[in-house]
């Protein structure tokens, strides 16, 4: 009932802004912005970001997305990860080795490096660090991090020289060493419990920005620390950061985002609609579309359920999905068309878009060749049985209930019939996991193929609620593999399988869609589309 | 008097509790719970072993009774406890977010006091039909256009093509003009409307025409005779008019990306945050309870007919001095 209340409300305000938007383009009122060269960096001035979503804890592991646009200017990492390259790159760990047996890796460390409370970055704190995460902390109600799967401690080898010990081998864990949740945290963070963690004023790291102000977890105040000198050694800029002030702003209202910006009173925000970014880059502002490293968003099918245990329905599920008509209809150019379970954007990307083309004769003869025959009202029928399917609308995804409404539009033209139910946040992963539901849309995010393995590892999530032996023999193998060459020819081997096998239908590549104020310069994110604001400056303030 | 108020307060303690255990029970029947929709975040990177550990430590597979005395007990001495989401003491949060929805509140409350003021006044004492017809159709077009429309509309013209607002709130004055102006706008329309019929009705009664027969002019009636009469059924719509006030707070912080207390309820609804809920339920309740207590309080001042007796107030039959 709320849901449903607040769905046709923030649908109605979004014609209603479409319709004032429209109105004010048609009377010319948008100011375009100038593209001309932005020229030498400078120091000073505030940005505004405005992020859609209300924050909450802070605890570095486990928060919502919208907090890690916040977090990540806070705390330095050991590695840092190339946002291009998916390459790892020393930031506090000046290099690193890696033994042979792939169970330990020593790091040496920078020195020098101080947290903001004035307390050093030493080998002392990234084992208290590391150990909290690995081992968890009973006493403080933190739980283990599931990214430190494998971890068996860490010895201090001296002030600057760590060892990082793992139970078994994992060639994903260097990149785990790069990431948000693995930010480096002073002594007295690890030392509070999981509510303490959880306030922002708690959270003490060694960033290029630290805490001014916070109210209600709805504005957030960073200012530049003045003496911070530890950027990674490939960022093209070092020392302070440009920025003095970095004020995050929750506001909910997707019409108020693009207004705010449109009349200049915000520089970035976040999850702009796909109607809107044709609008506002219209108006001068640079729509900068940020493909999220990771899986692309996609259903899994629950071989668990009656009518999708058949492969060749499923194949046939496959072949009746257009992912242009998504792309085109439900979503914009900014995203893109899924040709695998990874994103295209993604190093370890494989090509597997022979096997995603939209075909609906192929998807016509598999089920007939499965003895699904078209009954009286176009849908197909076998033994009495209708070939109708049930999918849930995924509320962490904006777009999703659009996209489900079309797949129904697209597999009815098969004789399929998808009837898309809604539920609300709290009973979703519930619902998409009882016995008999056949899909589950999902997308996880992270820039390293291991992700693969958390999702669908019979041990780990296991999304698709079968132990597939090929499947965890498949993603298990590549965790082993520390040849870059032979994991990335492992890691094909996985994406071939989830196609070739329907054991997924991959939608569309993840895509965060940031507005930008032309005057704000070298804004980036990391390979996830979280911001970083380290290298960003104004050209006007 | 000094009964009847403790009778009173007596009442309103069994209506908090009311109120706090209605809403325990309303959440404890939910099908969800706030740890499942933690872990459910697709970034939360928690096991459902991790949830377990996570119920435990904050003491949520305890039964449900126990729950209920151990939070009831915390209450009672004046500890919140902690939000589930945000690991903030639930004090703190109130305390950051109410002094902004009592500056909203109140203002909203003036705002559309005055315009149903003089939306009343004008109607009622209207000489030309015609704008008699359009003044009374005015409190229904208020009443039936949404809230949250008139605050885009708002920030629309004033914000995003004037520029003379901020569109998000940013702690100055002139942030408080448009959401005061569209909840106040939300309230004035029962306020205006009882407002209306109560002026027209009392400028028929025969008392009003005396004193216009003696000589007074309209002013003078209405400053000493039909003001003070029409007060009575605007104050008992106060009592109600807080509830709105409340709820339309919500959907103004939310437009306007206030912080709040109506904000705070929705965020924490929709994350099933038990302690902040409860806070807030008991917050909107003692508020509740008051207001209708200092109203119930003033009746008699406005009308000496009206006597507190006991528990209730009554009206004396007593002769009728007004109309002499």
């Amino acid at each position: 009932m709320n849901s449903r209340r607040s769905r046709i409300r923030s649908s109605a305000l979004a014609a209603t802004a479409v319709g004032f938007l429209l109105l004010g383009a048609a009377c010319g009122s948008g100011t375009p912005g100038d593209a001309g060269a932005a020229g030498e960096p400078v120091y000073g001035g505030t940005l505004t970001f405005l992020d859609p979503v209300e924050y909450q804890a802070f605890n570095i592991t486990n928060t919502l997305w919208s907090n890690t646009q916040v977090t990540p200017q806070l705390v330095d990492r050991l590695t840092y990860q190339d946002p291009d390259t998916g390459e790892i790159e020393p930031w506090i760990a000046e290099s690193w080795d890696i033994s042979d047996d792939g169970l330990a890796y020593t790091f040496h460390l920078r020195d020098g490096v101080t947290f903001s409370d004035g307390t050093p970055l030493d080998a002392n704190a990234v084992k208290a660090n590391y150990d909290q995460h690995g081992f968890g902390a009973p006493e403080l109600g933190i739980v283990k991090d599931a990214f430190f799967g494998s971890y068996a401690g860490t010895d201090v080898v001296d002030d600057d020289t760590v060892t990082v010990r793992l139970s078994s081998p994992n060639a994903g864990f260097l990149q785990v060493t790069s990431i948000y949740r693995s930010g480096l945290l002073a002594q007295s963070t690890l030392g509070k419990n999981l509510d303490a963690q959880g306030q922002i004023a708690n959270l003490i790291g060694s960033g290029p920005f630290v805490l001014e102000s916070s109210n209600s977890n709805q504005e957030i105040v960073l200012k530049r620390r003045e003496d911070y000198d530890w950027a990674p050694p490939s960022s093209e800029h070092q020392g302070r950061a440009y920025l003095d002030r970095i004020v995050f702003k929750v506001v909910t209202e997707g019409s108020v985002r693009t207004g705010s910006l449109q009349s200049g009173q915000a520089h970035i925000a976040r999850n702009i609609q796909p109607y809107d970014e044709e609008l506002l880059s219209g108006s001068g502002i640079d729509i900068i579309a940020k493909s999220v490293d990771g899986e692309t968003n996609h259903l899994n099918i629950h071989q668990t359920a009656p009518l999708v245990a058949d492969k060749n329905v499923r194949l046939a599920l496959q072949a009746a999905t257009n992912r242009q008509e998504i792309v085109d209809t439900v979503l914009s150019p900014n995203y893109g068309v899924a040709k695998s379970i990874l994103p295209q954007s993604s190093p370890w990307f494989s090509d597997n878009s022979d096997a995603l083309t939209f075909d609906l004769d192929r998807a016509e003869q598999l089920l007939e060749g499965a003895g699904w025959k078209v009954g009286a009202d176009g849908i197909r029928v076998k033994d009495g049985q209708r070939l109708s399917v049930e999918g849930y609308v995924a509320p962490f995804y904006q777009p999703s209930k659009a996209t489900w409404e079309l797949l129904a539009e697209q597999w009815k033209k098969a004789g399929v019939e998808l009837n898309v139910k809604q539920v609300d946040y709290g009973t979703y992963t519930k619902t998409v996991a009882e016995k008999g539901q056949p899909f589950s849309q999902s997308q996880l995010s992270r820039a390293e193929p291991d992700v693969l393995r958390t999702s669908y590892d019979s041990t780990l999530n296991n999304v698709t609620f079968v132990a597939d032996p090929r499947l965890d023999e498949l993603v298990r193998a590549q965790a082993a593999i520390t040849d870059p060459a032979q994991r990335k020819a492992a890691v094909a081997d996985i994406q071939k399988y989830l196609i070739d096998n329907a054991v997924v239908i991959p939608l569309y590549d993840e895509t965060q869609i940031f507005a930008v104020s032309p005057t704000v310069q070298g804004f980036g994110t990391d390979p996830v589309a979280r911001s970083e604001f380290y290298g960003t400056w104004l050209s006007e303030n | 008097m000094g009964r009847y108020i403790a009778s009173r307060i007596g009442q309103a303690f069994l209506v908090l509790w009311a109120a706090y255990t209605a809403s325990f029970v309303l959440l404890a029947v939910l099908p969800s719970d706030p740890i499942s929709i933690r872990i459910s975040a697709p970034d939360s990177g928690l096991t459902p072993e991790d949830g377990e550990r996570l119920r435990e430590y904050y003491g949520l597979d305890q039964p449900i009774v126990a729950q209920y005395v151990h939070r009831l007990a915390g209450v009672l001495h004046g500890d919140f406890g902690y939000s589930l989401t945000r690991g903030t003491p639930v004090r703190t949060l109130i305390a950051e977010a109410l002094p902004s929805t009592i500056h909203l509140t109140a203002f909203s409350l003036l705002a559309g006091l005055l315009i149903a003021g003089v939306l009343g006044v004008a109607a009622s004492y209207s000489r030309f039909g015609w704008l008699r017809g359009l003044l009374l159709s005015v409190p229904p077009l208020f009443a039936s256009v949404p809230t949250f429309l008139i605050g885009i509309l708002f920030l629309q013209v004033f914000s995003f093509e004037l520029g003379w607002l901020p569109a998000v709130a940013d702690g100055s004055a002139s942030a408080l003009v448009a959401p005061v102006l569209t909840l106040g706008i939300a309230v004035s329309a029962p306020l205006a409307q009882v407002l209306i019929r109560t002026l027209d009705s009392i400028r028929r009664e025969p008392f009003v025409q005396v004193v216009l027969a003696k000589g007074a002019d309209d002013g003078y009636a209405f400053r000493h005779h039909v003001l003070r009469n029409s007060i009575l059924p605007w104050l008992t719509l106060l009592g109600l008019t807080i509830g709105e006030l409340i709820a339309g707070s919500l959907v103004t912080e939310t437009v306007y990306s206030r912080d709040g207390i109506g904000r705070l309820t929705q965020s924490s609804v929709q994350a099933q945050d038990l302690p902040v809920i409860q806070a807030v339920v008991l917050l909107a309740a003692s508020v509740y309870v008051l207001v209708n207590l200092v109203i119930d309080l003033v009746y008699p001042l406005v009308d000496p007919r009206i006597q507190l007796i006991g528990g209730r107030s009554r009206i004396r039959a007593h002769k009728v001095k007004e109309a002499a």
